[in-house]
């Protein structure tokens, strides 16, 4: 009888060791059979950040922990957390991503949980340790700043369902990513229009008078030609459209004039002024006034107009004076469109866009003929520089 | 009856040691989902988590022995009072509106802004530029480089640093200040980026396809408060008009 009791005691003894035993195991034997494992590496990059932006493009990448062969998956967007099997609190385009409009190139997408998550099916690779990426376009942003979180999970083929995060059902691989919208940082600076222009002698504000002839007599000559090049111009503008330097003015004149200061009006008393379309070589004995304009060296496509263009020499490098060289003068004096007589005037520059400051020259030359009359001829010249921004 | 309650005992401590052993093992660990995990141990001192009352909860703690980071290439565990098992990214700009007024060709315009991350249970984050540079109506958009440059004045330059710049350094002002480690450097740990951490260098770099790291962290990091200083020069040619720019950041953690 003692030796059944102790039999007995023995047995209950080891039976409650085995109850022990089993429910430290339990736990371990119930994730072994299951086999699910967490994404690594892990991530959702937004194309931007700001809330309640459009057409947004999460990139969203992770390593599988398993192998499986064509694979659906579920991005489920919440704001309350990451965790698969929680409730998922998330109100589309407001506390998260709103993706009625979402897309995944080869995939079927369908949207979860009235549009604040996706399932995605289709044909894909997805291989253990080998990084696989989604790029889900089309995504709209909430509209709340903070964080949010999108929970990932993978399930065999066809597996999928009706499931979300919230009620996950039988999966393979699940991941939490966090995210953010954030608020933009909004800057504004402002660029001035700008256009200085400056005609001068030996700097701006000094209004050159040029004095053309002997210099001790200051008269012309029919056998000299003599030219000055006293005048100088600083331009520089940031105008994005161009910028044109019109001259107005007449040739050289004598005071007293009977008639107009144009060349081949009647009763005018003038230097003939050089106005071929193109400029033209000084020629003593000839009456010829012109000038031309120096833009050597510039580094904005500034240019001379004809006839103001020296094609021998670019106008550059003369000096106030006698002439002999073969430089190319000219002065469009005419009263119709570009003439300097014209209420616009003789375009003398030209850029096509914003000109860095330049300072250039224009110079002046005269000849006079057997047959030119006698007496003081001036001219005054205004020019105007004209941006178009 | 004597021997029956010999028999009884065992077999009732057994059941009462299985019951009470995992809540051994793991004390207040968040173990959750459907096939376990635990993210979080409490070895003694006074943290409880989620301490409720029937009105309100609290997570509670004192006298923590060690609170921080630690990791190897492949792992890391965070201890401290409070390491809850969600991933966290929090990334915060404060909204700015910076009008700098007209530009100038021969004194440079600064500006700041700030903005702050924090991310948990990662493997870092970085925080990219998502936006182009300033562009006025015309369609020009401001020069910039790829490269940390100085401040030219006269020359067209957008650029941005993330680190205090002081005319010592060549800036040309005082301002801005270096990334701020919230509480301390102990928890938080991020850092301006290469090309953005040098004073009185700027650079600003963007493509549509792949915005520039700014500012980074290797781990998880508690907060770190980040001021960019902007620079902003013209040339004479800067073209004319209202320059303006969302600057958009994008901040993401891998997990």
């Amino acid at each position: 009888m003692k030796n059944l009791k102790n039999s007995l005691q023995t047995a209950i003894y080891a039976l409650s060791a085995a109850v022990v035993l089993v429910a430290a195991l339990l736990p371990v034997l119930a994730n072994t059979a299951s086999a699910v494992a967490q994404v690594t590496s892990r991530s959702i990059t937004m194309s931007t950040s700001a809330p309640s932006a459009t057409n947004v493009t999460y990139t969203t990448t992770f390593t599988p922990a398993s192998t499986t062969t064509n694979p659906d998956y579920i991005v489920d967007f919440c704001s309350n957390d990451p965790l698969v099997g929680d409730s998922c609190t998330a109100t589309a385009g407001t506390d998260v991503p709103n993706m009625s409009s979402a897309a995944v190139s080869g995939f079927t997408v369908t949207t979860i949980g009235s549009n604040r998550g996706i399932k995605l099916t289709g044909t894909n690779t997805y291989t253990s340790g080998t990084p696989k990426t989604l790029t889900i376009t089309g995504v709209t942003n909430p509209s709340n700043t903070g964080t949010f979180y999108a929970r990932i999970l993978v399930y065999a083929n066809g597996g999928a369902g009706a499931n979300t995060s919230a009620s996950p059902g039988a999966y393979v691989d699940y991941g939490g990513v966090a995210l953010s919208t954030a608020s933009n940082i909004s800057i504004t600076a402002k660029v001035f229009e700008t256009l200085s222009f400056c005609v001068f002698q030996t700097s701006c504000g000094t209004a050159p008078s040029l004095t053309l002839g002997d210099p001790t007599t200051g008269a012309l000559s029919t056998s000299t030609a003599y030219i000055n090049s006293n005048a100088k111009y600083t331009l520089a503008t940031n105008a994005g459209s161009g910028v044109t330097v019109f001259m107005r003015g007449t040739t050289l004149c004598r005071p007293g004039n009977a008639g107009s200061c144009t060349t081949g009006t009647a009763n005018a008393y003038t230097i003939t002024s050089q106005k071929p379309s193109a400029a033209t070589f000084s020629t003593p004995g000839s009456e010829q006034f012109g000038m031309c304009a120096d833009v050597t060296g510039n580094t904005s496509s500034l240019a001379a107009t004809a006839p103001y263009i020296d094609t021998a020499n670019g106008c550059h490098s003369l000096t106030t004076g006698t002439y002999s060289g073969t430089s190319l003068f000219g002065f469009d004096d005419d009263t119709t469109s570009g003439g300097t007589n014209f209420s616009g005037g003789s375009q003398v520059l030209s850029a096509p866009g914003a000109v860095t400051s330049y300072t250039g020259g224009f110079t002046f030359a005269a000849n006079i003929a057997n047959t030119t009359e006698a007496g003081i001829y001036q001219t005054s010249l205004n020019m105007v520089a004209t941006s178009t921004f | 009856m004597l021997a029956w309650k010999k028999l009884i005992a065992p077999l009732i401590g057994g059941v009462i040691v299985a019951a009470a052993l995992p809540v051994m093992v793991g004390a207040t660990g968040q173990s959750a989902s459907s096939n376990y995990s635990v993210d979080q141990v409490n070895f003694g001192g006074g943290t409880q988590l989620h301490a409720c009352s029937s009105s309100y909860c609290s997570d509670q703690t004192a006298g923590d022995l060690t609170v921080g980071n630690t990791k190897s290439s492949s792992y890391q565990a965070n201890t401290g009072s409070q390491t809850a098992r969600n991933e966290y990214l929090q990334l915060i700009v404060n909204a700015t509106n910076i009008d700098t007024g007209g530009l100038s060709t021969s004194t440079p315009t600064t500006a700041t802004a700030t903005f702050s991350v924090k991310s948990y249970l990662a493997g870092g984050y970085v925080v990219v530029n998502a936006s182009p540079p300033p562009q006025n109506g015309g369609g020009h958009t401001m020069a910039t480089s790829t490269t940390a440059v100085a401040s030219t004045a006269g020359t067209e330059q957008f650029g941005i640093n993330v680190v205090a710049n002081t005319t010592a350094c060549g800036a040309p002002a005082n301002y801005g200040a270096n990334p701020v480690q919230v509480p301390s450097g102990s928890f938080s740990f991020g850092q301006a980026a290469n090309g953005y951490n040098t004073c009185g260098q700027y650079k600003y770099a963007y493509t549509a396809a792949n915005g520039n790291i700014i500012a980074s962290s290797l781990s998880s990091s508690g907060e770190t408060d980040y001021t960019i200083s902007y620079i902003f020069n013209i040339s004479p040619t800067t073209p004319a008009g209202t320059y303006t720019m969302n600057h958009v950041l994008v901040a993401t953690s891998t997990f």
